[in-house]
This record gives structure tokens, sequence and C-alpha cells, in this order.
């Protein structure tokens, strides 16, 4: 079992700069999640640490060793790649036990191995049979089982579950996680999908164009997000974003945009107070956009009429989205909303509950 | 009439390919192998049935042993060196990304020259006295070759100038083939602690295996129709030395003027091929594994 520690890791080819001062400590057992657009570095890091791409400056640490000079083969690391890579010219037996007959591991033991690992992952009746012959997620479990034979201090996961379709893919989540709890092992999980990010890794780390914009849980991230960049890529439906200006009217202090002036709720005034006279990109989740209709209590200073131009029902919830100045928006709404396309509706927006980002480049959250 | 072409409308699309190989294939094959058992020469102007006369008169004859040797030799030596140094160039080409396209040009490049052209090379290269070759030899101190004017030399210098011309066709498509194996596997393996041979080895070698069936019964092919280096270069000599089966048709037909023999060696050289096409494709065919999609 081990620790991974990347310090001031960068990648560059040629003049491209992939991974830019990389630091990130994952601890002993923990799921780490790599998560970004693509392009952002995740899977040239997770490379990198696997041993795949050379690191251009920086170290990297496994269990307390520095590896940046190791093959890939005396990392103690077991990497699961996005299309599986299984052998097709070998059956399953051979594809997992490839590896250990290469350490030249006696036979009975890599048979107790690939045996276990079979019957972890339910695939004891396939180890006779070619990867052409299998099903993807069988293909997913064979490229999983693989890693697992070796018994590796670090599971690398490159975008695992992309091949797979919708219903698979939650499933497969679910198998991975159990495996992890039941394996405990540690693990850094690469993945474009901001769900996988969020119901897997017990911290995860939103890239960028190379930089590291966020590390936490995925909870904090969620709702403390440290700048526009992780604020709109978690979160389903994005949070939706406006330019507004911080002023003081009357000794109140207003929230004015395009579209509304709303005051600043009471508990948020002397958080934002000083930063009045300022230019902000605001920033509201769709679920703190509510359609009155269903609301008890309310206040009516935050209550805006809308147009709507679209209403998608997804069964639990109606998004309904509209325009406000030159934003679109969307509002997560009560499944029985009235909301018509074309027709005018009230909404509440929850103004406790927004984000502030400056204006400029990187558009960090002000409180 | 209407509804006979309707059921047969997808015959239609395959019509013009079908009508090619009617004419320019099947019917020459059928005809020529009519023609091995009649009688057709200077002395006999008009075909006339004798039966295996023809086949009979072959096997009496040395020369035709010889040229069924030289062209068992051609074929196997030119073959297997062909095969195994177009794949190990292919797979070092396509590990490397400088100068690649560099390689591989200049690997084909004889695979693109008309063959004339490179026969009259080649008889350069060859000359006695003024070729590079005898050069080169006498300059690291040993004895010159008669290269193509000897009986001993003839057929292995027209081997080695065949390797030349063909091996850049079979790099071509091992590379083709070496496109279609995912890096994934590669870097799998590399994970897995294999070094650079092992992942050839287990990787590589069997994944090309539909590319190397393709490669070895296309080369079977070439090599048994080789012709025209030979009738430029050496034109079977000397003394039969370097004749193979399809010069020796060439020459029964139109120098001895004697149909019935070149339909009987054509007939023999068209059964001899689909024997080892079909040998070949019983033993490979079902064992090799096609990559995935």
């Amino acid at each position: 079992m081990a620790s991974v520690k990347l310090k001031n890791v960068w990648k560059r080819f040629g003049k491209l700069e992939a991974v830019k001062n990389f630091t990130l400590d994952v601890e002993d057992k923990e799921f780490v999640v790599l998560v970004g657009p693509s392009g952002c570095g995740k899977s040239t890091t997770l490379r990198m640490i696997a041993g795949l791409e050379e690191i251009t400056e920086g170290t990297i640490e496994i269990g307390g060793k520095i590896v940046n000079k190791i093959p890939p083969k005396d990392r103690d690391i077991a990497m699961v790649f996005q299309n599986y890579a299984l052998y097709p010219h070998m059956n399953v037996f051979k594809n997992m036990a490839f590896g250990l007959m290469l350490r030249k591991f006696p036979r009975s033991e890599i048979e107790k191995r690939v045996k276990e690992a079979a019957e972890i992952l339910g695939i004891t009746e396939l180890l006779n049979r070619k990867p052409r012959e299998l099903s993807g997620g069988q293909r997913q479990r064979v490229a999983v089982g693989r890693a697992i034979v070796r018994k590796p201090a670090v599971f690398l996961f490159d975008e695992p579950l992309s091949n797979l379709d919708a219903k698979l893919r939650v499933q497969m989540r679910g198998e991975l996680l159990k495996l992890h709890h039941q394996l405990q092992t540690t693990v850094i999980y690469v993945t474009h999908d901001q769900i996988e990010a969020m119901t897997m890794g017990s911290k995860i780390v939103i890239m960028n164009s190379g930089n590291i914009m966020q590390v936490g849980n995925p909870i904090d991230v969620y709702d403390y997000p440290q700048n526009k960049f992780v604020a709109g890529f978690i979160g389903s439906p994005p949070m939706n974003f406006m330019d507004v200006e911080l002023v003081k009217e009357d000794s109140k202090l207003i929230i004015r945009s395009a579209a509304f002036s709303f005051p600043v709720p009471i508990e948020l005034v002397p958080k934002y107070e000083k930063y009045s006279g300022g230019r902000f990109i605001m920033g509201i989740r769709p679920e703190n956009i509510y359609d009155i209709e269903f609301l008890k209590e309310y206040s009516k200073e935050y209550v805006m009429d809308v147009n709507v131009e679209l209403t998608e029902p997804i069964g639990s919830v109606v998004y309904i989205q509209f325009q406000l100045g030159n934003n679109s928006f969307i509002a997560q709404v009560d499944s029985h909303t009235k909301a018509k396309r074309g027709k005018k509706i009230p909404l509440y927006f929850e103004m406790s509950k927004v984000h502030l980002f400056e204006s400029d480049p990187p558009h960090k959250s002000i409180g | 009439m209407k509804r006979l072409i309707f059921k047969f409308r997808y015959y239609l699309f395959i019509l013009p390919g079908l009508i090619f190989l009617g004419v320019f294939t099947y019917y020459p094959i059928i005809w020529a192998t009519d023609l091995s058992f009649k009688r057709w020469n200077l002395l006999c102007p008009k075909p006339k049935f004798v039966g295996l006369e023809n086949y009979i008169k072959l096997i009496h004859n040395d020369v035709f042993w010889l040229v069924l040797k030289n062209t068992a030799i051609f074929v196997t030596v030119s073959i297997f060196p062909t095969m195994f140094f177009a794949m190990v160039l292919a797979i070092l080409i396509d590990e490397r990304m400088k100068g690649r396209v560099y390689y591989i040009y200049s690997i084909f490049y004889p695979t693109l020259i008309p063959m004339a052209a490179a026969a009259m090379l080649w008889v350069y290269i060859y000359s006695p006295n003024l070729g590079i070759l005898n050069i080169l030899l006498a300059k690291i101190g040993l004895p010159k070759l008669g290269w193509l004017g000897s009986s001993k030399t003839s057929l292995w210098a027209l081997i080695i100038m065949t390797f030349w011309k063909n091996l850049g066709f079979f790099m071509l498509i091992y590379l083709a083939g070496l496109q279609n194996i995912s890096k994934d596997l590669y870097e799998a393996a590399y994970l897995d602690g294999a070094g650079w041979w092992k992942r050839h080895y287990k990787i590589t070698f069997p994944l090309l295996g539909p590319t190397t069936l393709f490669v070895f019964i296309t080369a079977i092919i070439l090599t048994f129709r080789v012709f025209d280096q030979i009738n430029l270069m050496t034109e079977g000599g000397p003394g039969n030395s370097s004749n193979v089966i399809v010069y020796y048709i060439f020459e029964n037909g139109f120098k001895f003027i004697d149909m019935g023999i070149a339909s009987a060696l054509t007939t023999i050289l068209v059964g001899v091929l689909l024997i080892l096409v079909l040998i070949i494709f019983g033993i490979f065919g079902k064992r090799i594994t096609y990559e995935m999609e």
C-alpha cells in the first residue's frame, strides 16, 4: 500500500505545456479522481505516474520513493485503459496472467491469483474466452482483473467507463467502488465525467489547461467552488452566470445586472460590503431558482417574471430555459410546474446561495 | 424477364468484374488446360488431341526438372528473407517518428521504378569488370565472381535483385498491418513488464498474423511468376541455370513455338499454385487471430 506525491510536476511537449506545476498528495487507500475537460492534462498526469510519459520537471513519489527514473514495471502500479487494451489473441486467463508470467511467478501462484481475481469480478466462467467474445462490461472486468492480479500498491484508471453504455456505466461505477473498499488500495482515477468524479472520489482534483483549479472532497467543491471554472464544471445542468455590479443605494447593498436588481440578503452583507462598487460575475445553480407556486413562503423582492424558452421534463424535475440579459439561464423546478414555452412565469431566486466571482481571469470566488 | 432481373439484381453489380475475370482469367485457364492435351507446334499447325503426351515429354525432359528446381530455390530463398526483413524494417520504422518518411521512401523506391530500369541498373552492378560488386570484392581481397555470367551464381544474383525490388512493397504492407495494432496494447504490455523483444514477440508477431498470411501468399504468387528480370538480365542462362517456370513457358510457347508443351507447363503452374495456397490457408487461415472490431 502506498501514498503518491506529486511535487511541482511539469510536462511539456515541445512548446505545449500539458501539465503545469502540478502538486498533489494522494494518501494511502485514498480514491482520488482527476477530472476536467479534454486536453486539461489529466491523462498526461496519470501517464506520468504510470511511467508512460517522462516527467519534464518535478518529482513523483510512490510509497515514499521517487520514481522519476524507475521503469513502469517496477513502480508497483497497475493501470486500466479506456479501451481496456486486452490482448486480442490471448484468452481471458492469459490476459490476466501475462504480467505475472513475465515476472516469472510460479504457475500455481499465477493460477491462484487469476482465479481469485476472476471470482471477485464474477468472470470465472469466461476464463477461456477471447476478448472478442466478450461484451463491453465483461471486457471492462477483465481489464480490472488484469490489474488486480498484480496486487499493486496503486491502481490507475484512465477513463475506464467511457466506452460503456449509460446503464452499465452506473453499475460499474458502484462495482469499482465496492472493489476499492474490498482491496483497500490507493486509486487514482481519471475521467471527464463530473458525475463519475462526484460519486466516486473521496477527493477530487479539477483540472483545466494543465492547471489544478481546485482540490477537495466532492461536496466542498460543489458548495464552495474556488473559481468560476470549477463552479461551471461541477454540477449538471451547470451553474448560471451573469455580469453584475455591487452598488449601494439608500444604504442598501444591491446586486444589479442588465436584467434585475436584487438586494443582497442581510446575512451576506458583511461579507460583500467591502466590494461595493465593484463588477463581478454572479453564479447561481439551477436548483436555487424556484417556481413560486411550490414555495410556501418567499420574499417578493427576489421574484422575477421570465419568458420561458424551453421546458425539459426529465421526470423527477423540469428544467426551464430562459434568457436574462444576454445570458441563457436554466432553472430546475418541480415536475408539476405549469411553465409553458412562450409564456411568462414568476421565478424566485434564492440569492443567499449565489456565488460571486472576480470579473477578471482566473475569476476567483470572493467569499 | 423483368422478374428474373429483379431476383438476380445484386449479381448485376459484379457483372462487369465477372466479365473481365471470365475473359482474361477463367477462359484462358480452361483453354490452356484443353491445349495441354493437344499437340500444337510448327510441325503440327492444327491442334490435335494427344492425351498426356505433353506431360510425359516434360517428365522425361531434364531441363523441365532443372527449371522446377530453380523455381523452388527462387521461391523459397527469396520469400523468407524478404518477409523477415520487411517485417523487421516495418517494426523499426513504425517505432520512430523522426525521418520516418525518408526511410519508407528509400526502401520503397525500388518497387516504384520500372522493372526494365531496375534490371539495367543491376546488370551494371553485376558487370564482371566495371560492376560495383566485383570492385568491392576486389577491394576486400576476395576473388571476383561471374554473377549473371556464371551458371553457379546467375540464379542467386537474380534472387538478390528480386529481394531488393520486393522488400519495400512487403514492408509497406507490414507498416499498414502495424497501424491496426492499438498502441494501448504496447503500453499495457510495457506496464506488465514486457521488454522490447517480448512486446514484439508476444504482441506484434501474433497480431500481424493476417498481414503475414497475406504477404506470404502474395509473395509466393509473385515469385512463382517471376519473368521480367529473367528475360531482361539472363534469358534463363547461362545453360538454363537461371531458367524458371514462367520463363520456360515463354520459351516453349514463343521461341520454340510449341503451344502444347507451354500449355502443359501453364497447367502445372496453376495447379501447383492452387494446391499451395489451399494448403497454406488450411494450415494458417483458422489459427490466425484477427483484431477485434
